[in-house]
């Protein structure tokens, strides 16, 4: 119920958000920037470069949304826009990953509560190995495994179809499974 | 499968969250950049299949659990029933009126979109007019003790003051999501709303002010309340005329500058006939497909109907006060002459706002609205400020048998609140030379 709620409050927002009205973008950042953040992070693995394309994306994302009045849901929309943010600062740049040596001197990480020592390990194994399949792929698991979204949303984002999506997972996540039972 | 969790474990790494400082900054950031661009000024309202959704949205979250609701529901249930008859009946003070205003409630959040929001509140206006007349009426006065009816009186008179400022509201905001027409129309019920307040009030002032002191006063608390409103409404409709006659007038140079860009003296005249006169305008953009002159046209007629009321109601209010000078003329207004109680006076210059009146008429007709409701207004804001004055002085009257200098002092300073005219705050507002003088010129033609 309170999951209707806050769509239904989404909604409105978004409504208001089309017309011009600042505090319903103040209310989507809010609700939003931490989860573009880390989209972008995993990708890019700069907190400097993924703190400025997150300010980049959301003000693109106000731009676009006074220009178009055809969008049906923000959450798609912002995260289309991050990926298409991502996949140009690529073209720019040129792979430029920091050696992953960087997370694990990273104190946030030892004092994350959540997680076991043995899940922490695991977890920068497992961002290294993602981070070896081809970026269709580690795109596609992060939409929908971190960020949770719908497959739907994934092939509103991605530009893909739908059927498209789905064995891209799949095959995601065999090459992933792949990597690591060679690894080990 | 293990996998998707572990990956989707990963999403909670403490690393990737963003550093809050870095987060605040950038909010203000962006919100300031927004800010500083025109976009913000050239977005455009919602569409109409959005506008329904807004209002399906607003509507369905209001129908989201929590408690409030609940018990909402249950007078829903309630409502049906014959115990919901008797609330209907009920007036403030008795035990059933809480249940009445709460049903009343729950009606008002279930109604969908401004527009039905505004003629729930004019329903329940209707209502409290009932109970006023009702508590006050002669029949009932053996079985209530004064006492008792005062409280209800000012109970109903709260709530009346409540449902009309409700109604305002309401309005104002169909104002921004409803067309014109739907909110001029709406304008106009308003309006009727609450000329029906200022007569039943003035009615029952007129009843009671001898009786009972407090409910007078409760009495002609709300109807300024109620005066306010209709001043605002009025202006809502003005308002949403101007704005109907801007856009077409927009609409009629663009579609003239882009078939021939060579006619500019033309649209330069257009542009300024527009804001000279509304009927001229009317006529010079007839013929553009662009515009939508039914729209204009019908607005223009139903404004021009509300302040023709306005116009009738501010010469019936005239000759009202009029009477009245007249009746406190008799036995006190020669002590008060020379204390210049200006508001008096004017209004007992009525030719002169006769012919006001009738050239606020002539305006109406020629469609220079704006300008006409401003005349009216001058006039009707004269005659209710000395409404005003008349009546305290009628009450003054009564307490005291006399109207002293002193007394017309104390009323002055009890009217000096700013909401009050400036006019008659600054009334006489004499220092004590001056009040010895004005007593000593007195003493002696005293009127018992």
């Amino acid at each position: 119920m309170n999951s209707l709620k806050s769509s239904l409050q989404e909604k409105i927002a978004f409504l208001k958000l089309k017309s011009g009205d600042s505090d319903a973008f103040a209310f989507f950042y809010d609700k939003y920037v931490a989860r573009i953040y880390r989209f972008v992070l995993i990708k890019v693995s700069s907190k400097q470069i993924a703190e400025d394309l997150t300010q980049e994306i959301f003000l693109k994302v106000w731009q676009h949304l006074v220009d178009k009045k055809d969008i049906k849901s923000f959450q798609s929309f912002i995260f289309r826009v991050a990926y298409n943010s991502v996949i140009d600062h690529y073209r720019q740049n040129d792979r430029q990953e920091l050696p992953l040596d960087y997370i694990n001197e990273n104190e946030d990480l030892v004092s994350d509560d959540a997680l076991t020592l043995d899940d922490k390990i695991d977890s920068t194994a497992l961002l290294e190995k993602i981070r070896e399949l081809k970026s269709e792929y580690q795109e596609v698991l992060l939409l929908r495994y971190i960020e949770s979204l719908s497959i739907d949303e994934i092939a509103e984002i991605t530009q893909k179809e739908k059927n498209n999506v789905r064995v891209l997972i799949h095959r995601a996540l065999s090459k992933l499974k792949e990597i690591i039972s060679n690894n080990k | 499968m293990r996998l998707i969790r572990k990956i989707s474990q990963l999403k909670n790494m403490a690393y990737f969250q963003p550093d809050k400082n870095w987060e605040i900054k950038t909010k203000y950031e962006l919100l300031s950049e927004i800010a500083s661009q025109n976009r913000l000024m050239q977005a455009q309202k919602l569409d109409y299949s959005q506008k329904i959704d807004l209002l399906f949205s607003t509507f369905l979250s209001k129908f989201s659990p929590s408690l409030s609701k609940a018990l909402a529901g249950f007078l829903i249930i309630v409502m049906g029933s014959g115990l919901s008859l008797a609330a209907q009946a009920s007036t403030p003070g008795e035990m059933l009126w809480p249940i009445k205003r709460s049903m009343e409630k729950v009606e008002l959040s279930l109604t969908l979109g401004s527009v039905r929001e505004t003629e729930v509140h004019i329903k329940h206006i209707g209502k409290r007019l009932e109970e006023i007349n009702k508590i006050l009426d002669k029949d009932n006065n053996q079985e209530t003790g004064t006492q008792a009816k005062e409280k209800a009186i000012k109970q109903a008179v709260r709530h009346l003051e409540k449902d009309v400022t409700a109604a305002d509201s309401s309005l104002k905001i169909a104002k921004e999501e409803s067309n014109p027409v739907a909110v001029v129309e709406l304008v106009k019920k308003v309006t009727e709303a609450t000329k029906e307040v200022s007569s039943v009030l003035s009615a029952q002032v007129k009843d009671n002010i001898n009786e009972d002191k407090t409910i007078g006063e409760a009495l002609v608390s709300a109807k300024e309340v109620n005066e306010v409103v209709q001043k605002s409404a009025v202006n809502v409709a003005i308002e949403v005329h101007e704005e109907v006659l801007e856009a077409a007038n927009k609409k009629n140079i663009e579609s003239s500058t882009s078939t021939d860009g060579l006619d500019t003296n033309d649209t330069l005249s257009n542009n300024l006939s527009y804001q000279s006169s509304t009927a001229s305008f009317i006529n010079s953009v007839k013929d553009n497909p662009e515009v939508d002159v039914v729209e204009l046209e019908t607005v223009t007629n139903l404004v021009k109907e509300i302040m023709a009321d306005e116009i009738s109601d501010t010469s019936s209010e005239i000759s009202d006060v009029q009477q009245k000078v007249e009746d406190v003329d008799q036995n006190e207004l020669q002590n008060l002459e020379t204390l210049d109680i200006e508001d008096i006076d004017n209004v007992k210059d009525s030719p002169a706002d006769d012919q006001i009146l009738a050239d606020a008429k002539s305006l109406l007709e020629e469609g220079f609205l704006r300008d006409a409701f401003n005349t009216i207004y001058q006039v009707k804001e004269k005659y209710q400020r000395a409404d005003v004055v008349l009546e305290k002085i009628r009450q003054a009257i009564l307490d005291h048998g006399t109207v002293e200098p002193e007394v017309i002092d104390e009323l002055n300073y009890q009217d000096s609140a700013p909401e009050s005219s400036p006019v008659s705050a600054s009334m006489i507002v004499p220092d004590s030379k001056e009040t010895e003088s004005i007593k000593e010129e007195f003493n002696s033609p005293k009127v018992d």
